[in-house]
């Protein structure tokens, strides 16, 4: 590789070939027999080949975090260039605003990265710790409100949601008065939704919610009534329930009520319902014959109610 | 795809992809440049379940010597001893850490050491305790794991690769393991199974891990019989036709392995409907290339191929004779288990 493809790759994403021309690439000494090699885009190799020179000589300049932007956006998984770029955000004292901006840019195609999601912790660990007046437009709704955006992209993504539970838990900010209707809103989009299911329990089922406790009970009746076979707040009332002390006797006339429901007969969860209060009472008859109702209902995991309906007769 | 290729696991097609991955992986896979020794174990590991792995007896040895490549050693008082990802950050020839930046990553310890076995090495290279010192660096306060001493994010998958990484080394020095088992326990959801970390939803993939360290470190019977069938119930209801990783998701193949060797370790993968997980899986078989992918729609892919194929090995009754069983808990055939043992049997007489 000569100067002219070193200085092709550089201006090809923008960066200035005259602030590296004092820098010797080293190349990937990959041995003698690769396994998996990867056959790398020139540019890419060229801006790895800079990059390796510099972390040897552990520079901390500009022109290292310019270069680690470029090669983030070929490769946003590389978590040595990610702690690189922390290293470097604390020595050159970069805007941490500006860096969240950034940082979202590469989220919208990359929202299954883990690298890019801790990141992203990484800041606003290090904006909290600042006092507000430094924190520019930075806060924490803010934040939320960002995480929020990023869940329009992809409802479920399990490193939204997990991100949202631990900037609540770290910061302590289950008070915010915005929350409840967050996870209204998203309930509305998608009653299917489980991650929304499992953030409200997290959310609620706290002892100083417990006050709540009887809403959400009555939160998850609602959502069986308008889809009975989702399998999302039959858990989520098992939960809370179990939290209360309590089990499924408790709501025995409400699921006994569903039977009016068209969709009843046919709803696997609605008969494992009537198969666990049966067994809680102790009526091994009623029990067995909501487990050979699922024989039929729950076709694929006839092995598994099959076996069930042994066991409650063996007892 | 015409339904006579839709019928049966095109194992000589399995094979040359996982075959080609070894050999070169074009441009677009630069995302995978400090990953490489896991698609290195995702490709090992899937020749050996198809029993295909002497169409690289050619490159036995050289695959050994790019994995031990890979390992930096270390002095007694420092702990970065583990395998990296790849040459990446490499920046000489010696075998102690190039940079100051030069860092093991927990996965890639475990995959290394996972196909160094599989492929017959004894292991006698490794350094067992200094392999637990770097580990003990690793792990945190409520008992979960990071992957590397750099820093990075902490979960159930580290735990996981910490609790594999145990049984290849024989030592549990490496582990606080009332701590680890605590992590796990506490990461148990109101739905029954596992998330990544306390309060974060149940998932599949988490729940593996959490069962398979639990299984590993002797932490399988903190769950009293009626959570345990909560779990398995869980389990049991995440197959639609394959399975979902959490309620209400879409079937993807690599849970096949995620919840079929779950429910192998908890003793009822006789409740899962084989046949209807192989019919989903052949959808996502690629006729032309081979490999399988994550539904049909998508391009195969390393480890969609892989765990497609462990999971399906996993099946009670047998379905696919053809494959090789693998050990649920570490993720290996069992014929390598067999080889683990009789490496730990020599080393102790």
């Amino acid at each position: 590789m000569n100067n002219a493809d070193i200085e092709e790759a550089l201006e090809s994403v923008g960066l200035l070939a005259a602030v590296y021309r004092d820098v010797e690439p080293t190349f990937h000494d990959d041995g003698p027999n690769p396994v998996c090699p990867i056959n790398y885009p020139r540019r890419y190799r060229v801006l790895m080949g800079l990059l390796r020179t510099l972390v040897a000589k552990s520079e901390k300049s500009r022109r290292v975090y310019d270069l680690t932007t470029k090669l983030l956006l070929e490769n946003p998984a590389h978590y040595t260039i990610w702690h690189y770029r922390q290293d470097l955000l604390s020595v050159l004292d970069k805007d941490l605003n500006d860096e969240l901006c950034w940082t979202e840019s590469l989220s919208e195609d990359n929202l299954k990265n883990y690298q890019l999601w801790h990141h992203r912790m990484v800041l606003t660990r290090r904006l909290m710790e600042k006092p507000e007046s430094e924190r520019g437009e930075w806060t924490m709704q803010g934040e939320l409100d960002a995480v929020e955006r990023l869940l329009q992209l992809d409802e479920k993504n399990y490193h939204a949601w997990s991100y949202r539970i631990g900037l609540i838990k770290e910061f302590n900010q289950y008070d915010l008065e915005a929350e409840p209707s967050f996870i209204q809103r998203m309930l509305d989009a998608d009653i299917r939704n489980n991650s929304v299911w499992n953030y409200c329990f997290f959310f609620y089922m706290r002892e100083a919610r417990r006050e709540k406790w009887k809403e959400e009970v009555d939160r998850a009746k609602d959502a069986i009534q308008k889809v009975i076979n989702n399998e999302s707040p039959w858990a989520y009332l098992r939960g809370v329930l179990r939290k209360m002390n309590s089990d499924l006797r408790s709501v025995e006339d409400f699921v006994i009520s569903l039977s009016s429901n068209e969709y009843a007969e046919a709803s696997a969860q609605w008969w494992r319902a009537k198969l666990e209060i049966a067994e809680l009472k102790g009526q091994a008859d009623q029990a067995v014959a909501a487990a050979d109702r699922l024989c039929k209902v729950d076709q694929i995991r006839l092995q598994y109610w099959q076996k069930k309906m042994i066991a409650i007769e063996a007892k | 795809m015409p339904d006579q290729e839709d019928e049966t696991l095109l194992i000589d097609k399995h094979a040359s992809f996982l075959k080609r991955i070894l050999l070169v992986l074009p441009g677009s896979s630069a995302p995978y440049d400090n990953q490489r020794v896991t698609l290195a174990y995702f490709s090992v590991s899937g020749l050996d379940v198809l029993n295909r792995l002497h169409l690289i007896d050619d490159m036995r040895e050289s695959i050994i010597e790019w994995i031990y490549s890979n390992l930096i050693n270390c002095d007694i008082d420092d702990n970065r001893y583990g395998f990296r990802g790849s040459s990446t950050f490499k920046l000489d020839s010696s075998d102690r850490p190039t940079n100051i930046h030069d860092y093991p990553h927990i996965t890639m310890t475990y995959t290394a050491l996972a196909t160094l076995v599989i492929l017959g090495d004894d292991l006698s290279r490794i350094n067992g305790e200094l392999i637990s010192k770097g580990m003990r660096d690793l792990q945190l306060e409520d008992g979960s794991f990071q992957a590397s001493a750099e820093g990075g994010e902490n979960d159930m998958r580290f735990l996981y690769c910490a609790a594999a990484i145990t049984s290849f080394i024989d030592s549990k020095a490496g582990i606080d393991v009332e701590k680890a088992i605590n992590y796990v326990i506490n990461s148990l959801s109101y739905e029954g199974a596992f998330g990544q970390g306390p309060w974060l939803e149940a998932h599949g993939g988490s729940t593996y891990c959490a069962v398979a360290a639990l299984s590993l470190l002797g932490g399988l019977d903190r769950l009293p019989e009626r959570k345990i069938e909560s779990l398995v119930r869980w389990c049991v209801s995440k197959q639609i036709s394959g399975f979902q990783g959490r309620p209400n998701k879409p079937e993807d193949t690599c849970y096949t392995f995620w919840l079929g060797a779950t429910l192998k370790m908890l003793g009822f993968a006789n409740c899962i409907d084989w046949p209807e997980i192989q019919k989903f899986i052949l959808t996502t078989q690629d006729p032309i290339t081979g490999g399988l992918a994550r539904s049909s729609d998508i391009c195969p892919d390393p480890l969609h191929t892989y765990l497609g194929l462990s999971g399906l090995s996993l099946a009670e009754p047998v379905l696919s004779p053809q494959l090789q069983i693998v050990d649920p808990a570490l993720n290996i055939s069992l014929r390598a288990k067999k080889h683990l043992e009789s490496i730990h049997n020599q080393n102790e007489s």
